[in-house]
């Protein structure tokens, strides 16, 4: 899995040095400044172009302000756009990428935070080679074992349904997010442990009062993690979904990648917006949530 | 009969690191037990493998008469306080202390007067509702107390519980500690390495070297009769001076002659076994032992190094022959001595320990 850029941002330090040379600090503005509108650019002509009619979009004119701006495309796009045989619009595949992420996100981080908590905090037969093969098994591309799994997932029956595209997310996360939290637990005491099972509390009692209190940090950095690449996922949507269960983003391209008729850019550009904004709204307020979360972190005891 | 039964454990790390060796021990109920050790003989893991946090290899563990061997920590009826006091630092020092409670599923009153009682014991009363952050060390450490003590467990468990502390506040807690075992009157039982932590507290103290116990007795006992050179110079500080020499047999009398040819008269020693004669001994002789030479009695030569005033006493460091000493002295005996001039000591010889230098125990 890939680790997106904008989770290693929200990690960086909070003690920065400040800039006191007047130079460095013109240079330094300048640099973020170019960055930031290169990065914006294509995100501001997305947003004009969905608002633009048809005819303004064939001027050309790919940077100008909409002359009559209206949300017309936005409706199309949502509502009635034509996707494959249907033309129900974005609306179910957005409803089918809530109907995957929540179950695999839940059962991901359910799964794989109590592996790595035995595995941290617990004695366990083998575990170290348990561990390596997560380690190998995380860096094995899905597409060398998509076949296998299509004729697994088959057997049990999940195949085309979007639970089992569920499964297949969960399965594919657990070797990294297990070595995530394994990480993160390990750096709790041991003797805070100790003194849980002094106290009466068993594996599961320990883990939901002491060490899961202590995670709040590392719950939201894999909630990112999970929601963001789920929801961004095309392959595993595409081979295990059937046509109704299709993720939003299969839905978008399926939309976008017509071969006949009139290219509606207004509604391409509207319709990836939309398939872009629930990943971008985690980021807002999960990432504010974050950095309070490291700069409260007092954790010592 | 016994409260906590230790018989005959093994404790091996990864098959190969064999951390205790045949340990057994019976610790009865109410006594304040010390375990003492220098860091690595295996004090702490003992006192893990008590409580359940560690399995051992071999032998049995009894609480209150019964097998607790392949029990968990929770069904072993024990508290204990750490080291880092691990207070869960989520929780406010009352759900700390609650905690314990609640996992036993008591009811809400139950626990809230529990909690309450014991914070009082304890006067933390006014800290319930804080979290462990907040707190100073002394506080954590009475919060970490607390959480051993309210669930009324027969048995409570220290591992070098003051070590964080400051000196002073160390002092001030060593005193606490004592009163409230007197009060509670439960079975503890102390890891430490320092020994005035266990001879202030204990009321037997067993010295642990290298995964055995090389004594266990009463801190009086262990001071005044170790049991060999390494308990004599563990105990008591500055440490027990050791002179070697070899027994001279007399007619009348068992002298002790050291390589410089100073003969020390040990007739009135308590000897187990009689000495053969030219065996290899060594003569433990305490640093307040000696004292300045009064009339008719036999004193010693020894050249004055180092002069260390301590208020209440004076640490002389002489040179006897060859061999270093250190004498605790009377302010008032050392007037007038000056360092590298000569200083004639006497010894009280009713109070002296003679070693086999050979096995290093107690003749």
């Amino acid at each position: 899995m890939r680790i997106a850029p904008e989770i290693l941002g929200v990690m960086a330090s909070p003690n920065r040095i400040p800039l006191k040379n007047p130079l460095s600090k013109i240079v330094g503005y300048l640099v973020l400044i170019v960055f930031a509108v290169m990065f914006l650019m294509p995100l501001y002509v997305m947003i004009v172009t969905s608002l633009k009619p048809m005819d303004e979009i064939r001027m050309g004119h790919i940077f100008a302000l909409p002359l009559k701006p209206s949300i017309e495309a936005w409706d199309i796009a949502w509502n009635k756009a034509a996707s494959g045989f249907l033309n129900k619009g974005l609306k179910s595949g957005f409803w089918n990428s809530v109907r995957i992420l929540v179950p695999s996100l839940l059962m991901s981080v359910a799964i794989s935070s109590i592996c790595g908590y035995a595995l941290a905090c617990w004695t366990v037969k083998g575990g170290g080679l348990l561990l390596s093969c997560l380690l190998v098994c995380a860096f094995v591309p899905f597409q060398i074992i998509m076949y296998p799994l299509i004729k697994m997932t088959s057997f049990v029956k999940l195949y085309n349904t979007s639970f089992g595209v569920s499964v297949v997310h969960t399965i594919l996360a657990i070797p990294i997010l297990t070595m995530i939290f394994k990480n993160f637990f390990s750096s709790i005491p041991t003797d805070l442990i100790k003194a849980s099972r002094v106290d009466g509390g068993r594996f599961l009692g320990t883990f939901l009062h002491v060490v899961l209190p202590l995670s709040p940090n590392i719950m939201i950095v894999i909630a990112i993690l999970q929601i963001t690449g789920i929801w961004n996922d095309f392959l595993v949507g595409l081979t295990f979904a059937n046509v109704t269960a299709y993720p939003m983003t299969v839905n978008l391209n399926n939309i976008t990648q017509t071969q006949t008729g009139v290219r509606v850019y207004n509604v391409y550009m509207a319709a990836a917006m939309l398939t872009a904004i629930p990943p971008l709204v985690i980021y807002f307020i999960s990432g504010k949530l974050f950095v309070r979360g490291i700069t409260a972190g007092a954790l010592k005891g | 009969m016994s409260q906590v039964a230790v018989k005959h454990v093994d404790k091996v790390y990864q098959g190969k690191n064999h951390v205790l060796k045949d340990l057994s021990l019976e610790i009865n109920s109410g006594e304040f037990l010390v375990l003492l050790g220098p860091s690595g003989c295996g004090k702490t893991t003992l006192l893990n493998c008590i409580a359940g946090l560690l399995d051992i290899e071999g032998g049995r563990i009894e609480i209150g008469g019964k097998d607790v061997t392949n029990r968990d920590p929770s069904e072993r009826d024990l508290a204990m306080v750490f080291q880092s006091y691990a207070l869960y630092p989520t929780k406010t020092v009352y759900g700390n202390m609650a905690f314990c409670l609640r996992m036993k599923h008591k009811s809400r009153d139950f626990i809230d007067s529990k909690v309450q009682e014991t914070a009082e014991l304890l006067q933390i009363a006014e800290l319930l509702s804080r979290k462990p952050a907040t707190l100073s060390g002394g506080q954590r450490q009475r919060a970490a107390i607390g959480r051993a003590l309210v669930r009324d467990a027969a048995v409570c468990l220290f591992d070098e519980p003051l070590s964080n502390l400051d000196a002073k506040l160390r002092t001030e807690m060593r005193v606490e500690l004592k009163k409230l075992h007197k009060k509670i009157k439960s079975t503890f039982i102390y890891v430490t390495h320092d020994q005035v932590e266990a001879m202030t507290l204990a009321t037997r103290i067993a010295v642990m070297s290298d995964g055995k116990f090389s004594q266990i007795s009463t801190p009086d006992d262990l001071y005044a009769h170790p049991a060999n050179t390494f308990v004599a110079n563990f105990i008591g500080s500055p440490s027990m001076n050791f002179v070697p020499g070899r027994i001279a047999l007399g007619d009348s009398k068992i002298l002790v002659r050291t390589e410089d040819r100073i003969d020390f008269d040990v007739s009135a020693y308590a000897f187990a076994t009689r000495p053969a004669d030219r065996q290899n001994v060594i003569l433990g002789l305490r640093p307040e032992l000696f004292h300045r030479p009064t009339q008719g009695s036999v004193s010693y030569s020894t050249r004055l190094n180092i002069i260390e005033p301590l208020g209440a006493n004076v640490l002389c460091y002489c040179s006897l022959g060859k061999t270093d000493i250190v004498a605790s002295l009377n302010p008032t005996d050392i007037s007038g001595a000056k360092s590298d001039e000569e200083l004639r000591l006497s010894v009280d010889f009713s109070k002296i320990s003679i070693f086999d230098a050979a096995s290093s125990l107690r003749l």
